[in-house]
């Protein structure tokens, strides 16, 4: 076996795959799929419930308490995910987060191998060098470190930036009511965090440390 | 589950849906099988959403269930493969066709290899997974994963049809 074959079998394998189309995707048969399948787990978990309730009649007060009522939910404009990268997409991908907006899939990556820039994947939208390292506007303390916005995929805007050793995680409230939780991700050597959120909805970052709240900053998103 | 964890999880199908057939594929040389195969792990994926949304790696967690799936359906059929001539797969598919033309080539060349050689390839070759990520998506020892991939590669090389221009 050489390094010369394993090349030859990779290259093959990619141009052959590469290109390979799938029907679309069946997005809403496989959510119904897997919701059948949930309710069957929930079946079998409230059928071994079911014994042990059986077993706790004897107890003569009830295990369970009353449930708290539910909040209230606010109806919320947009929706916004966002979750950090597992390490080794991070590592080898250079990979800082993903989520959705409104049902879009992104991610905000580093390019590899050159870091030359950062890329921006918004749907079926990848934009190569979508990082133009604008400063936002706002009070930034030294603890917190510098945020940037990423050039925008129209109605959505990217924002990322390298944070200090101090920040365990870093909360991000939209002025939609959402509060996103991002996680830092060393990418290249540097703690990084990054999101997505709709255009003009980006309101406060706060850091926090594992003894409490670090740095808030105020954003101030530049439009053209 | 609420809408959001809803629209989070159909966006990452319809981010990740080409790849996970392409990796289904390349398993089973069947189109039909691997759209099946791509659908049940998502599906799966959907079933614990919450949880593997929070485990920061959804893909990988897919991935491991087609993998999965895949050694599963050897497992319950026993000798499911048969050995053919013919080139899989003629019609219909994306790329042109020298793309169409090496990939025929391939899965008649993979279809010679048994279940886990096959599975080793893909994993290494296709996905770039290193022997460590290979042995634990497979559940064997980094030993096997080198032995495996060693005797698929000299396999691989034997064959004219793929080393000696399969384009011919």
């Amino acid at each position: 076996m050489s390094t010369d074959d394993e090349i030859d079998v990779r290259q093959r394998l990619d141009r052959a795959f590469g290109t390979l189309t799938a029907h679309p995707a069946p997005v809403e048969q496989t959510i119904k799929q897997g919701g059948q399948m949930r309710s069957r787990r929930r079946k079998a978990a409230l059928a071994g419930l079911a014994v042990v309730a059986a077993v706790a009649v004897a107890v003569p007060f009830t295990l369970l308490g009353r449930a708290p009522a539910r909040p209230h939910l606010l109806a919320r404009q947009h929706v916004v995910t966002v979750h950090p990268a597992a390490a080794r997409q991070a590592r080898k991908e250079g990979l800082i987060a993903w989520g959705s907006v409104d049902g879009e899939f992104w991610q905000l990556r580093v390019n590899n191998p050159d870091s030359a820039g950062l890329q921006c994947v918004l749907g079926m939208l990848v934009n190569a060098k979508c990082g133009n390292g604008l400063k936002l506007s706002g009070h930034e303390p030294a603890k917190l470190g510098k945020f940037y916005q990423a050039t925008r995929h129209g109605r959505v805007t990217f924002v990322y930036g390298p944070v200090s050793v101090d920040v365990t995680y870093v909360k991000v409230s939209l002025t939609t009511g959402t509060v996103l939780t991002l996680h830092p991700v060393p990418v290249e050597g540097v703690r990084q965090v990054g999101f997505a959120a709709p255009r003009g909805t980006i309101g406060r970052v706060t850091a926090y440390s594992r003894r409490g709240v670090l740095a808030t900053l105020k954003i101030v998103v530049w439009s053209p | 589950m609420d809408d959001q964890a809803d629209e989070d999880f159909r966006a990452f199908m319809h981010g990740r849906w080409q790849a996970m057939v392409r990796l289904a594929y390349a398993l089973t040389g069947d189109r039909g099988h691997a759209e099946d195969l791509a659908q049940t792990a998502f599906a799966r994926a959907y079933a614990s959403w919450r949880r593997v949304s929070r485990a920061g790696n959804p893909e990988s967690y897919v991935r491991q269930i087609v993998i999965n799936e895949n050694r599963k359906r050897f497992r319950k059929r026993r000798v499911a493969e048969h050995l053919t001539d013919r080139l899989p797969d003629r019609g219909g598919a994306g790329g042109g066709v020298g793309e169409h033309d090496d990939r025929a080539v391939l899965m008649a060349v993979l279809a010679s290899l048994g279940p886990r050689q096959r599975a080793v390839v893909v994993l290494r070759y296709l996905l770039d997974m290193t022997e460590a990520e290979t042995a634990s998506a497979l559940g064997c020892s980094v030993g096997t994963v080198k032995s495996q991939a060693s005797r698929a590669l000299v396999r691989l090389r034997q064959s004219a049809a793929l080393l000696d221009g399969g384009r011919q």
